[in-house]
């Protein structure tokens, strides 16, 4: 009976020296395992034949991968980590700046509808550069009833309008910090809501003296 | 860098044959040759050094395509046997083959396909890559006997199929080549 097991070592060169000078001498004369020692040949040549090169496309491919996806070194994940936390913050600051830029729901200027001065309207622009963009301007109108007569203390100029009514005022306020309302006791006043301020044309001016009434 | 340039150069061959082996199909077997390159790569830093890079290298590629021959036992893929799965009938791989050699070539294939993986994965090991007993012994985490007498259970399941397919072996195989004591050395 072949000793198929010596005949494959004997094929991979895995038989010891002495074990491999027997068989083959006993091979010599066994057709049988000369068969299957031809046979196990045969299929080795056969592996070398199905054996194919892999594409061209190959060690490129992998070369191109271990270039591209290689863990990048520590120092260079700390930066990019830095760079992150930095274009956040830019991009925090940018949406408060913008976000903090007077806002007026009809792009009008907010008036005091109990200002002082006959004949005089004070258009006040509403400097709320550097506040928060959810409180509006409304905090700044005049005073509701119950409140005395508001001095308005702003830190810029207001515009006045001419008394003639005209609405080109004779010097543009400068938008400042914020304006605050106080009443002669130096509190500060709290304001009504944006849509109960009257519009320019609404507030009621002081009649002006007629001839009769001058008589 | 260059070292492993030159890891890729002189075995992507074997080790794209052997994935050929494992998952019959080229465009699988590029894939596979990829992943292991990369995970080589990935992994040079931690070779410990207790097996020669050559050993470490195929017991890499003997996983990574065991799994996938295992997934894709899973999902119960069949194997198909059709020449275009074949690379032998892609003329782009062998286009000066001549019919005679095609037709042995592929009868190997199916046999290959045939007989269980445990005789197929030793025996591409062994006949792919041209590793030594002791080195599949590492790598499948056997004794040099068992990997022995595995090698030559395989060879004999093998040969059986193809005598039985009768275009490769004859039943009755010529003394056509003189016995001698054979050569274990890498294919290269």
């Amino acid at each position: 009976m072949c000793d198929a097991e010596a005949i494959s070592a004997l094929i991979d060169g895995e038989l010891p020296e002495s074990n491999a000078a027997d068989l083959l001498s006993h091979m010599e004369t066994c057709p049988s395992c000369r068969a299957l020692h031809d046979d196990f040949l045969a299929m080795r040549d056969g592996f070398e034949a199905i054996a194919i090169d892999p594409p061209d496309t190959l060690a490129p491919g992998i070369r191109y991968k271990v270039e591209l996806g290689g863990d990048p070194p520590r120092s260079r994940r700390i930066i990019g980590s830095l760079i992150g936390v930095a274009a956040c913050l830019i991009a925090a600051l940018f949406i408060s700046h913008f976000s903090a830029l007077p806002q007026s729901a009809n792009n009008e200027p907010m008036y005091d509808s109990a200002a002082p001065g006959a004949g005089t309207d004070y258009g006040i622009m509403n400097g709320t550069a550097g506040r928060s963009g959810a409180q509006d301007s409304s905090d700044f109108s005049a005073a509701s009833e119950g409140y005395d007569t508001p001095s308005i203390v702003p830190e810029y100029r207001a515009f006045e309008y001419a008394e003639d009514g005209a609405s080109e005022p004779e010097s543009a306020p400068v938008a400042d910090e914020k304006l605050t309302l106080t009443d002669s006791a130096g509190s500060v006043l709290q304001t009504p809501e944006p849509s109960e301020e009257p519009s320019p044309s609404e507030v009621e001016a002081e009649p002006e003296p007629t001839s009769e009434s001058l008589e | 860098m260059e070292d492993f340039t030159e890891l890729v150069k002189t075995h992507q061959k074997h080790v794209y044959n052997i994935c050929l082996r494992f998952c019959c199909n080229p465009e699988d077997a590029f894939d596979l040759s990829q992943e292991i390159f990369l995970k080589a790569w990935r992994g040079l830093d931690g070779f410990r050094g207790d097996s020669s890079v050559f050993t470490w290298l195929y017991r890499l590629t003997y996983n990574v395509c065991a799994d996938f021959a295992r997934k894709k036992s899973r999902r119960r893929e069949t194997v198909s046997l059709d020449d275009k799965d074949l690379p032998l009938n892609d003329e782009r791989y062998e286009p000066a083959l001549a019919l005679e050699r095609k037709e042995l070539s592929r009868s190997l294939e199916k046999a290959l396909e045939l007989i269980s993986p445990e005789h197929k994965h030793i025996l591409v090991l062994r006949e792919t890559a041209g590793l030594s007993y002791r080195e599949i012994a590492d790598i499948l985490s056997l004794e040099e006997g068992t990997v022995k007498s595995r090698i030559a259970r395989a060879r004999l399941a093998l040969r059986e199929l193809l005598i039985k397919d009768g275009n490769y072996l004859p039943e009755q195989t010529s003394n056509k080549q003189k016995p001698t004591k054979g050569g274990g050395g890498r294919h290269v």
